[in-house]
């Protein structure tokens, strides 16, 4: 992918230097305007066919560019909590709600209108701290961070300045293997509390917009992390690991589609071997991880660019937006002075003080958290890629962690829930949190066929009905009557029968057709309904079918 | 973090100041704080940018409050005669907190913000806690849906239902 796009800018560039030139010999403006639209239209028609690129042939491509740079990239993350109520008030919030139902005058700024803390918020960040290592504040405070926005109603965001919950983190991830596998620790800088402001939409027409304060005064911690990454795959594992943790601790569901997850993106790029970061550009609008992936890249290959032209200056501090129609990124505003919040603490609310028991307790109430279950998962002997499937939902962990505990073989648990089990629930569109089925149920099935007594096809077909209709595994082997056909004699009468029955096919086979096998071990099968142990059945078979002369 | 004291920043707020000679002081929240004024933007340390804090600098008579940029962060709009008589009422009021600077802070702890007994709130395991004891500022998270949420619509001064029609804004300007 990158590669592609640079060789979309690689083009351009000789367009862009002329026409600087021209510009500065003041003449010959419009030429230049022409052919930049020109080029634009190029490279958007280009770009839509070649989104799909080997993501291992993107990353040689990069390398390849930015051996001599080094990027530097960090991320804001903005975590909507899942709260039942709002953040200052006791307004109830659902997403997708009529818009403007979820009101009242503190999220709606009114006169005299008083915010009031909620208690889950102050919960959800400790998990939420404690989860990523950080160092929480015993003491900390809310600030005022002024600015004027139809979506804010207050003309304020009630957040936390300098004094945030929770400093000096940190983040461990495997990178996935299609990317190089591998382990990494990220940095986090602080987390701290906010509210989110509503949602401001442009009507068609362009003359107004429109406003929905549901979302107003919703709960949201802001992650900033150490600008630890370097490539867009590890930014993008990043983000996907900072929604693993959220969803194993339950403080939100971190859809990035729904918004509760948003992330915006600072990359900067510096000749390897400097210490000072270059001039960093801002990215928002991500709205999948994959995007992060390709902004990144394209944004590292962009600046790299300008740098390897001698332009590094022409690269300044702005946001840029991320076009997913056009995989690029786009100038956002062409001014972008320090904005000033005049934060001042907030009168209103009072210090939040925790205490080390209240820590204590929210600590002994977490789960086990995502890279302590990779780690573990890894000492039971199961592969890299089963770690990374297994660990990655917390309710498909558990479950494989209680079939386990049933006794079920380690690495026959994992094959049918990341097999079968799983092939299930995307047919379905289930979470494995609806299925019937039930660890234990699942145990019992690995071991009555690792004991034999039914054989591995009849254990797919019990699996079926187990995961659809719930039940017991000994119950159906019962009332089917699926016990695995195993005895010598029996399995050699039904034989003996069959080949009876079968003159012609055995005359073929003795002929030299021996793909017949086949065709008579599926008649055994047929007759004893699918019973007959296979390895015994096809022993028996040659041994029956080159016997008799 | 070093001892916060009083520091006043240019921006202070204009919401004191009507009218005539005379500045009236009204303590908006009846209870004295101790605010630190940041000027600018901050967020992750690692920003090249670090946030500025003002110095005892700004309270000089040297820096003169720049009354416009005040008004217009603040959205307030000025006469020239205004912009030109606010300045130095302004003024007065920084040196008059101003004289807070005099204290001797070397012994005294930094205070995060005004500590009242009804300022903290505390997370003991229980949740049954002693209010009046502790002051506590938390709510449970229990839904209550506001009844008069019609009263509030009705109450917009322009309304596209079911949303509010604002003018076009296109980007967050300062």
């Amino acid at each position: 992918m990158a590669s592609t796009l640079f060789r979309n800018v690689i083009q351009a560039q000789p367009l862009f230097l002329n026409s600087s030139a021209l510009l500065r010999r003041k003449n010959g403006v419009l030429y230049c305007t022409m052919t930049q639209t020109a080029t634009e239209e190029k490279q958007q028609q280009k770009s839509p066919q070649k989104i799909k690129v080997p993501p291992q042939k993107q990353m040689k491509e990069v390398s390849k560019i930015g051996a001599d740079y080094e990027a530097v990239i960090g991320i804001e993350t903005h975590v909507q909590l899942s709260t039942l109520t709002k953040a200052f008030c006791s307004c109830p919030y659902s997403y997708g709600a009529q818009p403007n139902t979820c009101i009242c005058p503190v999220c709606m700024g009114l006169p005299g209108a008083l915010p009031v803390l909620n208690s889950k918020v102050i919960e959800c960040a400790v998990k939420l701290a404690l989860a990523l290592n950080c160092r929480l504040s015993f003491s900390s405070k809310f600030d005022r961070k002024q600015y004027f926005y139809p979506d804010l109603p207050k003309g304020y965001q009630i957040s936390q300045f300098d004094i945030p919950i929770a400093t000096g983190g940190s983040i461990d991830l495997d990178l996935p293997l299609e990317f190089g596998g591998g382990h990494r620790r990220f940095g986090i800088t602080r987390i701290h509390m906010e509210e989110d402001a509503g949602k401001l939409m442009h009507s068609g027409n362009g003359s107004y917009s429109q406003v929905d304060l549901n979302r107003a005064g919703v709960p949201l911690l802001e992650i900033v992390s150490e600008p630890d990454m370097r490539t867009g795959i590890e930014a993008s594992e990043y983000a996907a690991e900072l929604q693993r943790v959220v969803r194993y601790l339950g403080v939100s569901n971190g859809n990035m589609q729904e918004g509760s997850l948003r992330c915006d993106v600072n990359v900067s790029v510096r000749p390897i071997g400097q210490a000072e970061f270059g001039t960093k550009v801002e990215i928002k609008n991500l709205n999948s991880f994959s995007a992060i992936n390709r902004a990144i890249d394209f944004e590292i290959s962009r600046q790299v660019n300008l740098h390897s032209q001698g332009q590094q200056d022409s690269i300044v501090q702005e946001t840029r937006l991320w076009e997913e129609g056009a995989q690029k990124t786009v100038t956002m505003r062409k001014k972008e002075g320090l904005a000033d919040y005049r934060y001042f603490p907030e009168p209103d609310l009072p210090e939040v003080v925790l205490t080390k028991a209240y820590m204590d307790s929210v600590g002994k109430s977490l789960p086990e958290l995502p890279e302590a279950k990779r780690r573990r998962y890894e000492e039971m002997g199961l592969s890299m890629q089963d770690v990374l499937f297994l660990a990655n939902d917390i309710a498909v962990a558990d479950f494989f962690d209680a079939t386990i505990q049933k006794g079920a073989d380690v690495k026959l648990a994992a094959n049918w829930i990341m097999g079968d089990i799983a092939a299930y629930l995307k047919n379905e569109k289930l979470s494995i949190n609806d299925i019937k089925l039930v660890p234990h149920e699942l145990a019992e099935l690995i071991a009555s066929i690792k004991s034999g007594t039914i054989s591995g096809k009849i254990g797919k077909e019990i699996l079926f009905e187990l995961l659809a209709k719930g039940g017991t595994v000994k119950g159906l082997i019962e009332e089917k009557d699926l016990v695995q056909i195993t005895d010598l004699v029996d399995i050699e009468k039904m034989v003996d029968k069959v080949i009876a029955e079968n003159p012609k096919q055995l005359e073929q086979y003795r002929s030299g057709k021996t793909k017949l096998q086949g065709y008579f071990a599926g008649q055994v099968m047929k007759a004893s309904k699918g019973k007959a142990n296979p390895g015994i059945l096809n022993k028996v078979l040659v041994e029956k079918l080159n016997a008799k002369v | 973090m070093a001892t916060r004291g009083l520091l006043l920043g240019r921006s202070f707020p204009l919401l004191l100041i009507h009218s005539s000679k005379t500045v009236k002081l009204t303590h908006g929240y009846g209870r004295r704080s101790s605010y630190s004024f940041l000027g600018e933007s901050c967020s992750p340390c690692w920003r090249q940018n670090s946030a500025a804090r003002f110095s005892a600098k700004a309270l000089s008579n040297e820096e003169a409050p720049d009354v416009r940029r005040l008004a217009q962060t603040a959205r307030i709009s000025l006469t020239e005669q205004e912009v030109e008589d606010f300045g130095p009422k302004i003024q007065q009021v920084i040196e008059w907190f101003g004289q807070l600077q005099g204290v001797d802070l070397k012994q005294v702890e930094p205070g995060i913000r005004a500590a009242t007994a009804a300022g903290k709130c505390f997370f003991p395991l229980s949740k049954v806690l002693d209010e009046a004891e502790e002051g506590v500022n938390l709510r449970d998270d229990v839904p209550v849906t506001f009844p008069k949420a019609d009263a509030i619509i009705e109450g917009l001064p322009s309304y596209d239902a079911p949303y509010v029609r604002v003018p076009k804004f296109l980007h967050k300007e300062d």
